[in-house]
């Protein structure tokens, strides 16, 4: 399903998740401010596909229930599309490291389902143009690597204000 | 295209084939490049297979998908064809090991030879139906039995699951055959398959053997694909004790109906008139291989005989 359709636009937000109501009443509105286009996918292959037609819309979040994605998926998204940013959508009580994607684990931002602070993570992205770059918030990566999920005051020192 | 492994897919090595190990890479190969033809090995689409499929056809509209499929998925391969309407143009499976060439098919057709890739692939298919059904009565034949309950048996040793084998004949077909002609006995053949497809689940394997002999393999389709459900073997061990009561209770049910039945070939007598023998064996407990099954569910059956027909009985049980 798109939401918006744009051809002049600087990026793609893709959404994975179910239900996505949630994230679909919030994101379209500030990515369209972005000029990122936004859409929702039912399921791993219509992701595949939206990637692949938007190969030249350069810049790609994915915002996935981690749970609908497999260990062979993750890998492949994660060696095809180097530059794409997965944002791990975590229930409150849910972990990374409950579910079984091995070293693959590392291709996710993982994120509890607080939509603010997805907000501010991806007003960030969208205004830094940073997403073309995954490796830029050098220390949000590091902060991966030892934890699973950022706290609200994490995510508002790396990125400063909103 | 192939998506998948080649190994055990082809009966000899392909040349200039594409393969695509994942279904992730074959999606992407096809959105981008223009293919006539995807073959796509079941094994190697995970699940949701039924949104993997309808995607590659998204992206390759004019491509013709084929499934290639191990006798024992076959089932699958129907279940997820039909939700596709099947049959249709563009989605297809065919039973491995098939041949390269029929696949690749690449090569121009000669002056004397001009047919189309795609009647090619129904002849192929015609063929495929012939060597491995029965045509008096359309159930599958010795030949489809005996590739399919090896593979399906490895499949159980892995899933640690039962299977369950019927042998079974009319008792003195014979007598009717010669009383009634050839004609009849085909007939009584014919509306037996149809009796005896009835009792069974739509994952059971009916064949006729040859004559007026049958067998029906019964199985657990989930258990042989999904190991998170499979037996330990001690659960194994104490179940195989006894039968599995599902195949047992479905014997006998056959056993009735075929008794109940009207042939009304037979004329006036028709009613009642048939019965069958038969001999269950069950693996692991009673064999471990296709030819120990058989064998054991012959001797059953044979057993069932001498105890006066119309019984169906387990290996080592006397009436």
């Amino acid at each position: 399903m798109h939401l918006d359709k744009s051809h002049s636009n600087n990026g793609c937000v893709i959404i994975l998740a179910r239900p996505a109501d949630s994230l679909c009443s919030v994101l379209p509105a500030f990515l369209r401010e972005y000029r990122f286009v936004c859409t929702v996918c039912a399921h791993i292959y219509e992701v595949l596909i939206q990637l692949n037609a938007s190969e030249i819309i350069r810049p790609a979040v994915l915002i996935v229930r981690p749970s609908m994605l497999t260990a062979e998926s993750l890998a492949f998204l994660g060696r095809q599309y180097p530059k794409l940013h997965i944002i791990g959508w975590l229930e409150r009580e849910e972990r990374l490291s409950d579910l079984s994607f091995g070293s693959n684990k590392g291709h996710i931002i993982p994120m509890t389902a607080g939509l603010k602070q997805l907000e501010r993570m991806l007003k960030t992205l969208c205004r830094l143009g940073s997403v073309q770059d995954k490796q830029q918030p050098n220390e949000m990566r590091m902060l991966e690597h030892t934890r699973d999920v950022l706290t609200e005051q994490e995510v508002e020192a790396l990125l400063g204000a909103g | 295209m192939l998506i998948g492994s080649a190994q055990g897919v082809f009966s000899e090595t392909p040349a200039g084939l594409r393969i695509y190990t994942s279904i992730f890479e074959g999606i992407t190969a096809a959105q981008k490049d223009h293919w006539d033809a995807i073959y796509a090995v079941l094994a190697s689409i995970p699940h949701p297979r039924k949104q993997a499929i309808e995607a590659l056809h998204s992206v390759c509209p004019q491509a013709r998908i084929v499934l290639l499929v191990q006798m024992a998925e076959e089932l699958q391969a129907r279940e997820l064809l039909d939700r596709f309407g099947w049959p249709s143009d563009w989605l297809n499976y065919c039973i491995c090991p098939v041949s390269s060439r029929c696949l690749t098919a690449q090569t121009p057709a000669s002056d004397d030879y001009r047919m189309t890739s795609d009647d090619k692939d129904r002849r192929i298919r015609e063929l495929e139906k012939l060597v491995m059904q029965d045509d008096l009565t359309g159930l599958k034949n010795r030949r489809y039995l005996r590739h399919f309950l090896p593979t399906i048996l490895q499949k159980a040793d892995l899933s640690h699951s039962q299977i369950t084998v019927l042998l079974f004949d009319l008792d003195d077909f014979k007598h009717y055959n010669d009383t009634y002609g050839h004609a009849v006995g085909d007939e009584v053949l014919r509306q037996t398959a149809r009796l005896i497809r009835r009792c069974c689940r739509s994952q059971d394997v009916v064949a006729r053997l040859g004559g007026d002999e049958f067998a029906v393999v019964f199985w657990d389709a989930s258990d042989a694909e999904h190991h998170s459900s499979r037996k330990t073997p001690e659960e194994r061990r104490k179940s195989s004790q006894n039968h599995p009561r599902e195949p047992v209770f479905m014997a006998e049910r056959m056993r009735r109906e075929i008794s109940a039945a009207a042939f009304d070939q037979l004329g006036s007598k028709g009613k009642g008139a048939l019965t069958i023998s038969g001999g269950l064996a069950s693996y692991p407990g009673d064999g471990r291989t296709a030819e120990e099954l058989l064998e054991k569910a012959d001797q059953a059956m044979l057993e069932a005989k001498r105890c006066g027909k119309n019984r169906v009985l387990l290996v080592g049980q006397s009436a």
